[in-house]
């Protein structure tokens, strides 16, 4: 029998795909197993390492069929190897250039070119950076913005975190197993994170809340060493002696790739129909980078599902 | 060259780091935080940083994974 044929396609890479994926969360990949069990032939580009942003949470609880919970990197792996099981390629190589005005779409990555014959967009969000005196010149400095990587490096020591949503109280209550003290500031009157971990805060003795607090500016000289905030409602300037701030002050979309491109929402998150299409014809858009009411795990899992279904309609239309 | 590589079990860029090393088949010294504390320690005393993954190579020090940085330094294609 004569295999050259096959062993020959084997040993080439292949540069052009029915279906590519930009973004390897939840969204991208169960947008990639739906492609593969479609028997299209899809390729997804990660940036660092499967599971997207939700690589950097500790333990996930709301996500159904975990009672226990699960670690986002676990969740990660796991969704790579079901992917790839019916399937997908995944290719750790960093997209930075789209082109988007006719089909094949070219995309270049850090390493090579390629072409797709659709495209699904999940890049999903980053960290909102706050913007004021100190915060770049700080960063890995005694400022973070991830505490699952970073919060040893304050082992008994008086730590900022900033932002009392879900993402904020989560990391306060992580980081508290190794700071001595943790200060929240959040700039709403109020926390926004889910009741069930407000109650868990209240529990933490380690812990205090500054509601209606804004950061004025981070201090130091070689490191960070204190941090100026401020009451909005009374106007009375604090400085507090802090050796650590981790910042959980919203999120932003990743969106670079297709900011002149697609059309976006005032705050930047792509703009999508029910069916996740984008206002470019074979182009879709899964996860947190789209306008949606909530980013979780379980609404990425479903976008995935959804682009995915819609781009094997999309190609099987062209046909 | 000796290469050290400062981790954390639970940072996903330090997981991007060492794959990014092993695939290019560059040996390293792991020295993880999660594991050994006082290596945070160390490391913040020596180099001023409160961040991983930190790369030490010669004299040079990266912080994060940066793959064009370790690519020049290490002269990896």
């Amino acid at each position: 029998m004569d295999f050259s044929i096959q062993k020959k396609e084997k040993n080439t890479v292949r540069k052009h795909f029915q279906a590519a994926i930009i973004g390897s969360g939840p969204a991208g990949l169960t947008a990639a197993i739906y492609l593969g069990r479609s028997k299209v032939e899809t390729v997804v580009f990660e940036k660092v390492i499967p599971g997207g942003y939700v690589v950097n949470v500790e333990k996930i609880e709301n996500y159904p069929g975990f009672v226990e919970g699960i670690s986002g990197e676990k969740l990660g792996k796991l969704y790579a190897e079901h992917a790839e099981k019916f399937g997908s390629e995944i290719k750790s190589e960093e997209v930075t250039k789209l082109e988007l005005n006719e089909t094949p779409f070219k995309i270049e990555t850090s390493r090579s070119s390629y072409t797709s014959d659709s495209l699904i967009l999940a890049t999903g969000t980053s960290n909102r950076k706050l913007a004021v005196p100190g915060e770049k010149e700080f960063t890995h400095k005694g400022i973070s913005f991830c505490a699952t990587c970073d919060a040893p490096f304050f082992e008994g020591e008086d730590v900022l975190v900033v932002g009392a949503g879900n993402s904020g109280v989560q990391e306060s209550l992580y980081i508290s197993r190794f700071a001595k003290h943790i200060t929240i500031v959040e700039l709403l009157e109020f926390p926004t994170a889910e009741p069930i971990l407000i109650d868990r805060l209240n529990d933490n003795n380690k812990i205090d809340l500054f509601t209606s607090h804004l950061v004025m500016s981070f201090k130091g000289d070689k490191m960070l060493s204190s941090v100026d905030i401020k009451d909005i409602k009374s106007g009375e300037v604090k400085n507090l002696k802090i050796k650590g701030a981790f910042i959980y002050a919203g999120e932003i979309p990743n969106n670079d790739l297709v900011r002149d491109k697609l059309k976006l929402d005032e705050k930047g998150f792509i703009v999508t129909d029910e069916y996740l299409r984008t206002s470019v014809n074979g182009v879709f858009a899964a996860g947190d980078v789209r306008n949606t009411p909530l980013r979780q795990v379980a609404t990425s899992v479903g976008d995935g599902a959804i682009a995915g279904y819609e781009a094997y309609r999309f190609l099987e239309e062209r046909k | 060259m000796t290469i050290k590589v400062y981790t954390n079990s639970s940072c996903p860029y330090c997981t991007r780091a060492k794959r990014f090393l092993k695939e290019h088949g560059i040996k390293f010294k792991e020295i993880n935080i999660s594991t050994y504390p006082q290596a945070a320690k160390e490391l913040k005393e020596k180099t001023g940083q409160t961040g991983v993954p930190v790369i030490l190579t010669g004299n040079h020090k990266i912080v994060g994974f940066d793959e064009n940085k370790l690519r020049n330094i290490l002269k990896i294609k």
